[in-house]
């Protein structure tokens, strides 16, 4: 390996992803803490100060998506890409140094989108609402160190093949790129009108497609076979997934404008690739769900694998959710009602969230070399999350059905808020449940940093899953 | 050829070919779309309304129009994560109005579409409601003209981001 001033007397092992993991609960309390706010906000509108425009519910939501996305979920990746990526190539992370100032540079990012977001100095466009200088930053300081880090760790492997989880990894990091810059293009070139709104929609859309949902499933893909002990059930499925995501979830981004004057064929194709999302959503499943076969008793017992697959089973109903609810067939009832707002959290928060979580329970106190503060809090933790979101969900798909019937029989608009504001009572109590239960994972984690029991460091290097390299 | 380099073209290949039937040919359909008569308007009127390359102060003051400072203030204070402007399919027409040819965006950045509406959609709210007085009231205490509305009491708002607000809804048609 060639050396050079970020491999040359590198940090000890693990310290990215430890920089990662931290970072991403804090940005992960101050993310749902936001999110307090805006519940409140929408079930009673006058429960802060009116004068302070930061309060305002349409200053906060933007801030509330871009720290759960960009600061928790996918910090979360990035840790587990530096914990996985050597462990499954056999090798050190490429550099550690350039892996730590990552997470800084992302650190001070979130900072700038902190402030320039809730003073309104925004671009206008959903999911991809910072200011062009940051849609900058963002490709050349956060995601592009990273995609360097792991791909130059893939290469210098000491592995023949490559593990499942690798896959995703590596092209996962090449989609974002091209995603995130195909949304930022709007901002930088003087694209207008329907070409722009359908190119945020596409980055939007594919922000979850090939980010947040290959890279969840590598997690699940790593830690499910890795904690059972069993082998993975099959590769071949693994294949079909990782080529069915590449080849059906890149292009349904015009689901999303279906009542927009977008051309027909974009919305049929959209359509349709939309509803084979099923493929890689139902080969992954089963493949994780066959992989626990022996094992089950497992779920109970052992506090990661009891995130990782509660998330692998919040996906059966996204993806049959996400593959029919963007058809004309349904859309036309649903779109931009709470239903929307209940799906996108249930792939957020109770699919992606979940499986981090789930890594962060398993991989941090490893790279710790500590056991776990406290298995009771870990438990409550779940607990108060597992029922704080399925209620969360209930409340807000009702609310949108409400909505969704308003439309149809064409009441007078004010009807349906009234209507809905006892779902949005709901949501502050089961969203609070979820909430209150994200300072209890970082303390634990905290504790654990500072007082868990030390375990002795493995003899062997054997971190790879068994059959990883089949 | 090593494997990793046939996986490696592979996935490219898949992913910009997907580039390429969706970003490239819809938006180079969409750029031909001619502009209509209302788009031609608009863009005089409002602009590049948000914080893109060529417009780098989100603060209103180099807009064209006091409508397009309005915009600005609209999309600074988030009145889009709820007010919708694009009418959904079938009954939602009746009440809300006509959905905009595809012609009548073109021009514009942002579109301001909107995906979450928890307010009626405001793409025709010129032709129900062109109150100012109304318009006044209900952004300063939303429940003092109707009650129930969830809406934000917009009181840090000075009376000329209020002016600009008003006359971009005027031009909601």
């Amino acid at each position: 390996m060639a050396t050079n001033i970020l491999t040359r007397n590198d940090y000890a092992e693990g310290t990215a992803a430890k920089h990662f993991f931290f970072s991403s609960i804090v940005m992960l309390n101050i993310g749902v803490f936001l999110a307090l706010l805006t519940s409140m906000r929408l079930a009673w509108p006058d429960v802060f100060p009116n004068d302070i425009p930061w309060l305002h519910f349409g200053r906060i939501r933007p801030v509330h998506v871009h720290f759960v996305i960009f600061g928790w979920i996918s910090m979360a990746f990035a840790g587990a890409m530096c914990y996985m990526a050597p462990a499954l190539c056999k090798t050190k992370l490429w550099s550690e140094k350039l892996g730590v100032w990552n997470c800084w540079a992302w650190n001070i990012g979130m900072v700038f989108v902190f402030f320039t977001l809730i003073n309104g100095m925004t671009s206008g466009r959903e999911y991809q609402d910072l200011i062009w200088p940051l849609d900058i930053f963002v490709l050349v300081f956060v995601f592009a160190p990273l995609a360097v880090n792991i791909w130059l760790t893939m290469l210098y492997r000491q592995t023949q093949g490559l593990y499942v989880t690798m896959w995703f990894f590596g092209a996962a990091l090449l989609f974002i790129i091209l995603s995130y810059f195909i949304g930022a293009v709007p901002d930088l070139f003087p694209v207008t009108g329907l070409a722009e709104a359908y190119m945020t929609w596409w980055h939007a859309h594919n922000i979850l497609g090939l980010w947040i949902t290959p890279v969840s499933a590598a997690i699940a893909y790593y830690i499910i076979p890795k904690i059972s002990g069993n082998t993975l059930y099959s590769h071949k499925i693994g294949h079909l997934h990782f080529w069915s995501i590449a080849a059906f979830y890149s292009t349904p981004g015009a689901h999303h404008l279906m009542g927009a004057p977008i051309p027909e064929w974009l919305k049929s194709f959209a359509s349709v690739s939309g509803v084979l999302i099923m493929i890689p959503a139902l080969a992954f499943v089963v493949n994780m769900l066959m992989t626990m076969k022996d094992k089950w008793w497992m779920y109970a017992k052992n506090i990661p694998l009891q995130w990782a697959l509660t998330g692998v089973l919040f996906a059966i109903p996204l993806n049959i959710q996400g593959a029919f609810q963007q058809t004309r067939a349904l859309n036309w009832y649903i779109h931009g009602t709470h239903w929307i707002v209940a799906h996108a959290h249930l792939a957020l928060l109770g699919f992606s969230s979940f499986i981090e979580i789930g890594a962060i329970y398993y991989g941090l106190p490893k790279l710790l070399k500590r056991q776990l503060y406290s298995e009771k809090l870990a438990r409550l933790h779940f607990w108060m999350m597992a029922i704080g979101f399925l209620g969360f969900w209930s409340v807000l798909t009702a609310a949108g059905l409400v909505q969704g019937a308003a439309k149809v029989y064409e009441i007078p608009y004010i009807q349906s808020v009234i209507a809905t504001h006892p779902y949005m009572v709901g949501r502050v109590i089961f969203g609070g449940m979820i909430i209150f239960a994200q300072p209890i994972f970082l303390y634990n984690m905290w504790m654990t940093a500072k007082y868990g029991k030390k375990i002795a460091p493995e003899t062997t290097g054997g971190q790879t899953p068994v059959g990883a390299t089949a | 050829m090593p494997k990793y380099v046939v996986g490696a073209v592979l996935v490219v290949l898949v992913i910009f070919l997907s580039i390429a039937i969706t970003i490239v040919g819809g938006s180079t359909y969409m750029n031909e779309i001619p502009r209509t008569q209302l788009a031609i308007e608009k863009e005089k009127m409002l602009g590049h309304s948000a914080w893109t390359i060529h417009d780098p102060w989100m603060r209103g003051d180099d807009a064209p129009t006091l409508a397009g400072k309005g915009k600005k203030i609209f999309i600074r204070e988030g009145c889009w994560w709820c007010h919708t402007l694009l009418p959904e399919q079938t009954q939602d027409w009746a009440y809300f109005g006509d959905p905009p040819v595809a012609g009548d965006v073109q021009g514009e950045a942002p579109s301001l579409f909107g995906s979450d509406r928890k307010a009626p959609d405001l793409l025709h709210i010129a032709s129900r409601n062109r109150v100012k007085a109304w318009h006044y009231v209900h952004h300063r205490d939303p429940r003092a003209v109707t009650p129930g509305s969830i809406m934000p009491a917009f009181v840090h708002l000075t009376d000329e981001e209020l002016d600009a607000i008003i006359a971009y809804l005027d031009t909601l048609k």
